[in-house]
């Protein structure tokens, strides 16, 4: 067979390419593989636990929701920087009380529109405004670039 | 000279491959080995097993490669 072969005349640039396809085809079959073999051995060596092994909850809450006053909201966040609370101070309730929901409890948008009963349209509004503000704020009236 | 006969060796080793040779198949997997080996990197860590699954799937597929169609599309003769 190799003589047959090497006494045909095939040009190096069909054999480049021949080696290409060769080593594309190669990465593809060997990528597929690959994610199998891993889902397969996760599929193997899976945790598991059983049903009556399982907390009541499984994650604790990290905040417990109550009425805050005005004055809780600056306490909550514990600045460190004096400007970064001025200027929080100086913010309307509605805003230091979306800030410290996203920013202090991390809730998620959703779980805050619906807590304070507003749309999540809204709230973005009221969350994205606060931001400019602060920023505003701490620019010296310059808005910064964002 | 010798950059034909590196042509002829890579598609006759290849061509004897696809027909099931498995020296051949051995061969021409073995200039595979550092490709195998940077796919074998799972989670940032180096994995000997999938490294090993790698070779052997590919030794096992090597003749499904359609390489007469490629040939016929290419117009070479093998």
């Amino acid at each position: 067979m190799n003589d047959s072969f090497s006494s045909k005349v095939i040009s190096k640039q069909s054999e480049d390419a021949i080696r290409a396809i060769f080593t594309g085809w190669l990465e593809t079959t060997s990528g597929r593989r690959k994610i199998s073999t891993i889902k397969r051995y996760y599929k193997k060596h899976a945790r598991t636990v059983p049903l009556n092994e399982l907390p009541e909850k499984a994650i604790e809450p990290k905040y417990e929701l109550r009425d805050f006053r005005r004055s809780d909201y600056a306490g909550l966040f514990g600045f460190t920087n004096d400007r970064l609370e001025k200027a929080f101070v100086k913010l309307p309730e509605r805003y230091q009380q979306v800030l410290v929901y996203y920013y202090v409890f991390e809730m998620r948008s959703s779980d805050i529109a619906k807590h304070l009963e507003v749309n999540l349209d809204v709230l973005y509004n009221i969350k994205s405004r606060a931001l400019r503000k602060l920023r505003k704020d701490l620019t010296n009236g310059r808005e910064a670039k964002r | 000279m010798a950059e034909k006969q590196n042509a002829d060796n890579f598609l006759s080793l290849l061509a004897e491959a696809v027909s099931g040779e498995r020296d051949a198949a051995g061969t021409l997997l073995e200039q595979y080995i550092p490709l195998f080996k940077s796919m074998s990197f799972y989670n940032g860590r180096y994995d000997e097993d999938i490294f090993q699954e790698l070779m052997l799937h590919a030794f096992q597929k090597l003749p499904r490669f359609p390489l007469e169609r490629i040939c016929k599309e290419m117009e070479v003769e093998l």
